[in-house]
């Protein structure tokens, strides 16, 4: 390369991987908030759905707008198990885990149960540093699949699915 | 050898040649667009790695040795990929920057991806054996129980591990050229054995298109290369070509020829100035190619190579029958008109190198005059290609000096009984219009060197002097 060229690339590509870098600059705390932490789902969920009743409620209910770019369980699931606006269908019943924290953060979920089986599971609260993408609701489908916490760990997310299982577990004892 | 005598048949010139720096700067400007093109695959992978939050990941211990293994991860592989894609002998690198520029970077590339490799396996060992509160041994075991993928990749490693240990110049000398070849080959295992890891558990691939188009096509086309050019087609080729050996001739008491035809030669296509890797089609020899110059400007009655035969492998060509079956490889390199851009040519050869200067002598487009050869011998008596070097210089009108005798002074390119002036006063007196031609020099390399450097003295600009280094 002629020494021009290679000074224009060298600093372009530097430029490039700058800007990159900035862009692709997660949340300062690098976690996703689904809800009130307070545990209380239906106080924030309550006004959203009279004011719109669309999917992009939840950029409203989550305190950081980011939240969204997430692609993590949203709450959009919410209104139909959400107890307060409409009675629950037959059957349903939703128990709310301890908070559980753990090293990365803390996990708090809402499990529905309909009849013996885990029909649903929300987050409450989950926070997390990165752990491979797709974890947070494979872990879902997991335990609905496995109506329980016995479904093999996710590799290389093994601490968060251990308090996942824990918050699962808690809330299913509670049933 | 009864050519001394009579006329030589001589392949018309190349009517066609372009001179002028203007071809110089397209391919100036390709290369830098190639060049930049593959730097740009680099910071292509770090842009996808940093747009999906990779700077952040350097926080705390285990979040940097996850962003690390994940970066090296794709820094490396890339580069493999470049790496394995120099080794393709794909003609459109070939033609830009010839078989010797290639092979070198790719040498040069070898142990700075080994490193990165061996980082990525050690970043990520280490990150999950905390993640998981093991010990780094008990981690390594989980993992080949756990995720099987992770077995091959560990192999694949080690396998590279193998190929560049054998590479490096130490151990490359203690082994054959085969043993160390068989074992370079494995390089290609240890790539694609280390794939389904990538694919499976990479998190910079699953589930996310962009990237995953980006490193399958990066895959194939590199593949395809591989598979078409280092492959397929010298084995088409050779299949319509059905070469045989059709004499083979004594030059010098250390020469020979050896000629090789064919049906159709003119498929073969060729410059005066490259060289073929040929392969004796008998048992114990067709996995050995040889890279020669053709000594013969193309034509379409033979390919001719002129082999000084002191190594294992050329001193058993001397016993070569007429019928053998051979296959070629190529043609390879840049040393050849392509490159000329001044109507003044100088051709420097020494010993062993005259087979490629004797081609371009035949068949450069020049005027009485335009060309001056130098060939330096030991020994005028006993110098292949001679006599045919006299003959093309009086057929075609160029000037040519024989330079015979044995070595005086240690850094001088000259026979001892012309040391009394220095080199570059010799040249200037042989070859007046040196430093506004292009010269090709070919000849051992430490030669090759002093030349260059008693013409960087008179003057001819480093874009007009050619000299082709043997590697391969």
């Amino acid at each position: 390369m002629r020494s021009a060229t290679k000074t224009f690339v060298g600093l372009a590509g530097l430029g490039i991987m700058v800007a990159a870098a900035k862009a692709g600059m997660p949340l300062p705390d690098n976690s996703v908030v689904v809800a009130d932490p307070a545990g209380n789902p239906s106080a924030t969920a309550t006004p959203t759905p009279t004011a719109t009743p669309s999917p992009t409620a939840t950029a409203t209910a989550g305190p950081k707008p980011r939240a969204t770019t997430k692609p993590k369980p949203t709450a959009t699931a919410n209104p139909t198990a959400t107890p307060t606006p409409t009675p629950p269908p037959s059957g349903a019943v939703s128990k709310t885990s301890a908070a559980i924290n753990y090293e990365f953060g803390t996990i708090q979920v809402k499990v529905t149960k309909d009849g013996g089986n885990i029909t649903d599971v929300t987050y409450l609260q989950a926070t997390y540093t990165r752990v491979p993408s797709g974890t947070m609701s494979y872990l879902v489908n997991a335990s609905i699949q496995a109506n329980g916490s016995n479904f093999t760990k996710v590799s290389r997310a093994t601490v968060t699915t251990n308090a996942y299982k824990q918050a699962l577990e808690s809330a299913l004892g509670k049933f | 050898m009864s050519q001394t005598t009579t006329q030589l048949t001589l392949t018309p010139p190349n009517p066609r040649v372009r001179l002028g720096v203007k071809k110089l700067q397209q391919l100036k400007r390709s290369q830098d667009v190639l060049e930049s093109a593959a730097w740009g695959t680099v910071v292509l992978v770090v842009v996808m790695f940093l747009l999906d939050g990779g700077i952040a990941l350097f926080g705390n211990l285990n979040d940097a040795l996850g962003a690390t293994s994940r970066l090296t991860a794709l820094v490396g592989t890339d580069l493999l990929l470049i790496h394995t894609l120099l080794v393709a002998r794909v003609p459109w690198l070939d033609k830009m920057y010839g078989h010797d520029k290639v092979t070198l970077a790719h040498k040069k590339l070898g142990k700075p991806i080994l490193y990165i490799i061996s980082a990525h396996f050690l970043a990520s060992l280490i990150q999950f054996a905390i993640l998981d509160g093991k010990s780094v041994v008990d981690e390594m075991v989980y993992l080949f129980v756990e995720i099987p993928d992770m077995w091959s990749a560990t192999l694949g490693l080690v396998l590279m591990i193998v190929v560049v240990f054998t590479s490096i110049n130490a151990a490359r000398k203690k082994l054959s050229y085969e043993a160390w070849h068989i074992i370079h080959l494995l390089a290609y295992a240890s790539i694609l054995i280390a794939v389904p890891h990538q694919f499976t558990t990479g998190s910079d691939i699953a589930g996310k298109p962009l990237q995953t188009l980006f490193w399958v096509s990066l895959y194939l086309f590199v593949a395809l290369n591989v598979i078409w050019y280092r492959v397929l087609a010298p084995i088409v080729m050779n299949l319509r070509l059905g070469l045989r050996v059709s004499a083979v001739t004594r030059e010098s008491s250390d020469t020979i020829s050896v000629y090789v035809s064919g049906r159709g030669l003119e498929r073969l296509g060729g410059q005066s100035g490259q060289f073929y890797m040929l392969r004796i089609m008998t048992a114990s020899t067709w996995l050995k190619p040889h890279p020669f110059s053709i000594s013969a400007a193309p034509n379409n009655r033979f390919v001719r190579f002129t082999i000084g035969d002191r190594g294992d492998f050329t001193k058993g060509l001397s016993g070569l029958k007429v019928g053998t079956r051979v296959a070629l490889e190529g043609p390879y390199g840049v040393f050849t008109e392509e490159r000329r851009t001044q109507e003044k040519v100088t051709l420097i050869a020494a010993g062993v190198g005259a087979p490629p200067i004797r081609a371009l002598a035949e068949s450069m487009a020049a005027r009485p005059g335009d060309i001056t050869i130098l060939y330096r011998v030991r020994d005028t008596d006993d110098a292949a290609l001679l006599s045919e070097l006299q003959q093309v210089a009086r057929q075609r009108g160029f000037q040519l000096h024989v330079l015979a005798g044995s070595r005086g002074a240690a850094t001088s390119w000259l026979p001892g009984h012309l040391n009394s002036l220095p080199d570059q006063a010799r040249l200037i007196e042989m070859a007046p219009f040196v430093s506004e031609s292009d010269v090709y020099i070919c000849g051992p390399a430490a030669w090759t060197k002093s030349v260059e450097k008693t013409l960087e003295r008179v003057g001819t600009p480093a874009s007009q002097i050619h000299a082709e280094e043997f590697a391969w």
